[in-house]
């Protein structure tokens, strides 16, 4: 008996050991699976013969490994696992994705357009401007474009389906103080899933935009309070931001949301987007800089050329664009008629940060077409794929997550059949967050 | 006597070279010498030579002797292509359309501007050869012009003085299709009455021909140039907007019996199929890819135009825009044409040279680089369709019409002089 109840013990025991022993390899199995679908689920294998990683270095068939939309590995080896899957690109070359570092495109459908009268004093054709403008007030720093985004707008695949994975959004020009703008990847569900970065610059415009439509309308229109020329825009600029420097000694509880941004602007919290085309808004710009010590950068600045030592000097970086403009017969009298399509290349020369952009004359589905066009006038491709990838990173303040292909960064890259800057040459897949995409399609 | 004679024979030799001194100068051939030579009609050829006679090609090829009386210009590593055509372009001018929608008498010589920029652009990008044309929104928009881009007046810039008729299909401001083809089909019923008319009274024609410009008769004015059009004195250059007004346009062509030159809009890719089976001459919108929106899925598709035609076998040809980065110029249409990598280097070149020519039926004259056409090419420094490619000459009727190194524009643009 008692034999016989040891045995039944050891029976039990064994028994107990045995379930044991499946369920660990139960559990094994599973976390094994799971391992391995998890690995085909969000890993991502390229072997790219050439890959221009952003910030001038060139390297020859390197293996890129992508998870859970961040790059996990760049380099020449990587330990072979069964299963692997690994697409080759090997005639190919991969750079990071380009980013738009003002890009004007329609973001929301529903977007309310504007007559702009470009011509001072004379009737021209009205553009239809797809740019978001609030006009509740000259002075709107508090709105953000986030709000108003939608991310199935048309013009955001027409950007990625040319190479745009990242865009600098801001409302539009027709008042001094704009609003804030975003950073957005150009594919994804949401502006959540989309955002990168919100309130990243404060835009303001300068010249001769936020005054038109002054003498437009009723009485009673909110237009007809509108400053009518610069002097009124540079009153309506420092008026806002000594209102705030006066009250220096209210605590921020007691501040609306308005006065609060302004008080980030003059702590250097965030810097100010001047949109100043002509040379007397860029020198107002820097007028007031001494006056109230911002840190600004500067847009689609036409006249830029004519304040390189200023602006090297005081380290602004420059958004410039378009960089091509035809012209016909014109009257020297418009503030784009100063543009010169050397900019890129004398900021480069000079040693300025500088990033590309797009207007409502060029689409964003012709970005690389502008910068194929500064190559063409005597911009080293170099300099050009920096502008587009991590200068535009750096200008933005995200380059801790885009603008080059590095480890620990956003899995953004194209990868061309050919030099980036051949028209000729094909952009074969966009990879924006770890997700592959065909553009062609 | 043998005195004298050795004093006189220097004299008699000179005097003879004095003698036919001119027809020594009137005989000067040029040959050009190049690494390599695009004729499109006929293939590439390597250390090619071309011979200019009185601006017209006398002979290409690669094995050839040179005269003893040419002047040689060797351009050693550089590489020739024809000059290019732009089939289509409304520009040279302010405004592109009248306002009134059926204007087929007004022509396009009396608007050109032949001190616009766009003629200076047109030759430095490498065009030859342009058929200047009204614009897309009037119905009957009057007749074109076939120019090269130099010349102090249009009358110095003139190639072919009637072109075609320009036609809009597509709808003008305020008109919808149907009433658009209601207005052309009156148009050309009026028209074939008036032919009749004319007929019959033989003399009245006379009288008309003799009287010029403004004191023919209102008749004359307003249905000659559509009269001209039936007889087959000239193209229509019809422009479609939609797919389904290829097939109108195509339709109206054959009932009036006129042949037609269609340009199309990006989405007329989608009558490939009807192009290809009727064989239509077709210009391509100068936007060759097409972003398509599935209004259900919410998708937006991107199509490459030119590869779909290329695909179904039509020939066309590309027109360029300069107001758009992306089809800024011909070369670069060519570029962008080729970048799905359906197109090879030698069709698009074909697309901006010969097959325009053919289009505009001038193929005797411009096109490619033969024995007998005018000597229009371009000098590259590198293979053409790069990024880095530059223009360094282009020949008008072998003459150097263009010199990257005496562009003004150019030197304005890199000289340090304009920046302050």
């Amino acid at each position: 008996m008692f034999i016989g109840k040891n045995r039944e013990r050891i029976a039990m025991v064994r028994k107990k050991r045995k379930i044991g022993a499946r369920v660990f390899l139960f559990i094994f199995l599973l976390s094994f699976s799971s391992f391995c679908f998890g690995q085909a689920e969000d890993s991502l294998y390229l072997r790219v013969g050439t890959l221009l990683k952003g910030d001038g270095q060139i390297l020859k068939d390197v293996v890129v490994e992508i998870r859970n939309g961040k790059i996990l590995y760049v380099g020449k080896e990587l330990l072979l696992k069964k299963g692997m899957n690994i697409i080759e690109f090997k005639d190919s070359i991969a750079t990071p994705g380009f980013i738009a570092a003002n890009a004007c495109l329609k973001a929301t459908e529903k977007t309310k357009e504007v007559d702009l009268l470009l011509r001072r004093g004379r009737q021209f054709s009205p553009k239809r401007v797809p740019a978001l403008n609030e006009e509740e007030s000259e002075s709107t720093p508090e709105i953000n474009l986030l709000h108003a985004i939608d991310p199935k707008a048309e013009d955001f695949e027409k950007a990625w389906r040319s190479g745009v994975t990242c865009v600098y959004l801001a409302p539009g020009n027709l008042n001094v103080f704009n609003g804030t703008g975003t950073v957005l990847k150009t594919a994804g569900k949401s502006p959540q899933e989309m955002l990168v970065r919100n309130e990243v610059h404060l835009k303001v415009t300068f010249g001769t935009e936020p005054a038109t439509g002054a003498s437009r309308g009723l009485q009673f229109d909110l237009r007809r309070r509108r400053p009518q020329n610069r002097m009124g825009i540079t009153f309506i600029f420092r008026n806002q931001l000594t209102d705030v420097l006066n009250k220096n000694d209210v605590p921020d509880s007691e501040l609306n949301l308005r006065e609060i941004m302004f008080r980030r602007v003059l702590k250097k919290e965030i810097p100010l987007r001047i949109r100043a085309r002509s040379y007397m808004d860029i020198m107002a710009a820097l007028r007031m800089m001494e006056e109230f010590g911002y840190r600004w950068i500067l847009e689609d600045g036409a006249d830029a050329h004519k304040y390189l030592d200023d602006l090297k000097k005081n380290r602004i970086p420059v958004v410039y664009g378009p960089v091509y403009k035809p012209k016909g017969r014109t009257d020297f009298n418009s503030e784009e008629d100063s543009y010169l399509p050397q900019t890129p290349l004398l900021l480069a020369k000079k040693g300025i940060l500088f990033a590309f952009q797009n207007n409502e004359q060029s689409p964003i589905n012709s970005f690389r077409d502008e910068a194929i066009f500064a190559v063409q006038i005597g911009l080293s491709r170099e300099a050009a794929l920096k502008a587009l990838t991590f200068d535009a990173a750096r200008i933005l303040g995200v380059e801790d997550r885009l603008g080059t292909i590095e480890k620990g960064k956003d899995a953004d890259l194209l990868i061309f059949k050919g030099d980036p800057f051949e028209p000729a040459s094909l952009l074969e897949k966009v990879i924006i967050n770890g997700k592959m995409f065909d553009p062609n399609k | 006597m043998k005195r004298k004679s050795s004093i006189f024979k220097p004299f008699i030799y000179a005097f003879f070279v004095v003698l036919f001194f001119p027809l020594f100068l009137q005989c000067q051939i040029v040959a050009i010498k190049a690494k390599r030579v695009y004729t499109v009609s006929h293939g590439v050829i390597e250390n090619a030579m071309i011979f200019i006679r009185e601006g017209k090609i006398e002979d290409v090829g690669a094995n050839l002797e040179i005269p003893w009386n040419a002047e040689v210009i060797d351009y050693n590593q550089k590489i020739i292509v024809p000059g290019l055509i732009e089939a289509h372009a409304a520009r040279g001018y302010d405004l592109a359309n009248e306002t009134n929608p059926l204007t087929p008498f007004v022509t396009i010589l009396d608007n050109i501007d032949s001190s616009h920029d766009a003629f200076k652009t047109a030759l430095s990008d490498g065009v030859t050869t342009l058929n200047i044309m009204p614009g897309n929104n009037t119905i009957l928009g009057g007749r074109g012009a076939i120019i090269k881009p130099v010349g102090l007046v249009v009358e110095d810039m003139l190639v072919v003085p009637d072109s075609g008729l320009k036609v809009s299909v597509s709808g003008s401001i305020a008109q919808t299709r149907m009433g658009v083809m209601a207005q052309l089909r009156r148009y050309f019923n009026e028209t074939k009455e008036y032919m009749d008319e004319k007929d019959k009274g033989a003399k009245k024609e006379e009288e008309m021909v003799s009287t010029p410009g403004f004191f023919r008769s209102p008749e004359y004015v307003k249905y000659e140039s559509v009269a001209d059009l039936i007889k087959g004195r000239f193209k229509a250059f019809v422009y479609c907007q939609l797919p389904s007004d290829v097939i109108r346009a195509f339709e109206l062509a054959e009932k009036y019996g006129y042949q037609s030159v269609y340009l199309l809009g990006p989405e007329c890719y989608k009558a490939a199929d009807f192009i290809a089976a009727n064989k239509l001459k077709v210009i391509l919108d100068p936007e060759l890819f097409y972003f398509e929106k599935d209004p259900i899925r919410e998708e937006t598709k991107r199509i490459d135009v030119a590869g779909v035609f290329h695909e179904k076998g039509v020939d066309f040809a590309l027109q360029s825009d300069p107001n758009r980065i992306q089809a800024r110029s011909l070369f670069y249409q060519a570029m962008k044409a080729m970048s799905s990598g359906l197109i090879s280097a030698d069709e698009a070149l074909k697309a901006i040279t010969l097959v325009p020519a053919q289009i505009l039926g001038i193929e005797t004259l411009v096109g490619s680089i033969d024995k007998g056409k005018l000597a229009n090419f371009v000098v590259l420094d590198k293979e053409p369709f790069m990024t880095s490619t530059k223009i360094e000459f282009v020949y008008l009727e072998g003459k150097v019409a263009y010199d990257r190194a005496k562009d003004e524009k150019l030197k304005e643009l890199v000289s340090e002089k304009f920046i302050y």
